[in-house]
């Protein structure tokens, strides 16, 4: 399966690598063809919120940077993961650079049927994983990580969606609980 | 003598949720002269070292900190977060209590899209040693502009009057009530309305840009 990973682990977090590492692992144990972007040593600049992406150049960002090259990967994969630290219950913001200009994967268009959302752009768009890092338990952000990643695969068309948290544990542990994940997706 | 400050997460100068903002401090300026108000946009605050200072400084002088964003992929955006990390980072653990208020703007028309960020507020606040002050969610920015509330007229008094009741809960030490909430999440004009109207606005902005026939463009489709 082409899987294209966003990787938001800061380099000099060892305890976080490690849960990166046994994701890694799964993914190539369930047969995922992994494309990595790290995001920490890769130069994305913020959305400027300008909207060119949608009537300027239409489905592409007119500021070139690695979120092009991200997006055209996204554009052509079956799933992504995105891996990151859970910041208030949210992605961190190294994460978030990348995904905030994911939305040139979208139409300007919207999609009249219930809650409100644009159309895709694409005929398919990937299945959304979002693994999320907790450094200690915290019932309150794990719960709205859980929905961000739900609500993030509804905007993105996504077919199919898991949002996982990994805590301080054994690497095999970690590995397992992804893996459960991948397999609950693709069943 | 109340200390306000006013952290714009938008990276648009001339965007709906800094207009919210502003209209919130403006009304709590006028309701205790006073109070003080500071106004810092994030966008490249963090960037350089002067940026984390001042943003450093603000903070540390505010005792009522005010977050007035829009939400980007149901969340925070990018720089936002980034600021929240970074004031999170060090826990606020001063004498005085700091209290922490969110506004969050959304394009959708429902005000649904912004408890995600609402709810990531008051995680921050926990998390930075700050007293959560509540938030106001609003939908259909598009139909806000940014131009001043009163310029909208009639159609935005209820955004006018759940900024009313936020400023008047946070003057008097008080969190921002339920009923202000609820009224900033009415939508302003009907759904379908707001989708034709958002609609045109897109393929009127597309027709001057000459890419009407292109809307639907797949640059990165597999070849
Ligand atoms: C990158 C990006 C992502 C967005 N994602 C959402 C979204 O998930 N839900 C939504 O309702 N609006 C979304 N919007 C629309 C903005 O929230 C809306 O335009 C808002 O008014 C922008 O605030 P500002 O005017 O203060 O810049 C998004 C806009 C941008 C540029």
């Amino acid at each position: 399966m082409r899987t294209i990973l966003f990787d938001a682990a800061p380099p000099e977090d060892d305890a976080c690598r490690q849960g990166l590492d046994a994701l890694r692992r799964a993914l190539t144990d369930e047969g995922c063809s992994v494309r990595t972007f790290a995001l920490a040593r890769t130069a994305i600049s913020p959305c400027r919120g300008c909207f060119a992406c949608w009537v300027g150049t239409p489905g592409r960002c007119p500021f070139e940077d690695a979120s092009c090259e991200a997006a055209r990967a996204v554009a052509g994969a079956e799933l992504l993961v995105v891996y990151s630290p859970v910041a208030f219950g949210c992605w961190s913001s190294e994460a978030k650079k990348a995904l905030d200009r994911m939305v040139c994967l979208v139409s300007p268009h919207f999609a009249f049927s219930g809650l409100t959302r644009h159309r895709p752009r694409y005929e398919s768009l990937p299945a959304l994983l979002g693994v999320g890092w907790l450094a200690e338990p915290d019932p309150e952000a794990e719960s709205v990580f859980a929905r961000l990643v739900e609500h993030n695969a509804y905007n993105l068309h996504a077919p199919a969606q898991r949002a996982v948290l990994l805590e301080q544990d054994e690497w095999a542990r970690q590995r397992q609980v992804c893996r459960g994940a991948l397999r609950e997706m693709f069943q | 003598m109340r200390r306000v400050l006013l952290l714009a997460g938008s990276p648009r100068a001339g965007g709906v949720s800094l207009m919210l903002g502003r209209e919130l401090l403006e009304r709590m300026a006028a309701l205790d002269f006073a109070t003080e108000v500071r106004t810092l946009r994030v966008s490249g605050l963090l960037d350089a070292q002067e940026g984390r200072a001042r943003l450093h400084a603000a903070f540390a002088w505010a005792d009522t900190v005010v977050l007035s964003a829009p939400v980007y992929v149901d969340s925070p955006p990018a720089q936002v977060l980034k600021a929240l990390e970074f004031l999170a980072a060090e826990p606020w653990r001063g004498d005085e209590p700091k209290r922490f208020c969110a506004l969050f703007c959304c394009g959708f028309p429902e005000a649904s899209h912004t408890a995600i960020c609402l709810d990531v507020s008051r995680i921050f606040a926990r998390k930075a040693g700050l007293e959560w002050a509540g938030g106001l969610g609003f939908g259909g920015s598009g139909a806000l502009g940014g131009q001043s509330l009163a310029a909208r007229g009639r159609m935005a008094a209820p955004v006018a009057r759940a900024l009313d009741m936020a400023a008047q809960a946070l003057t008097d030490g008080r969190p921002v009530p339920p009923e202000a909430r609820e009224l900033a999440a009415k939508p302003l004009i009907p759904k379908p309305l707001y989708l034709f109207l958002a609609e045109s606005g897109f393929l009127s902005l597309a027709w001057k840009s000459r890419t009407i026939t292109r809307l639907g463009a797949k640059p990165y489709e597999k070849q």
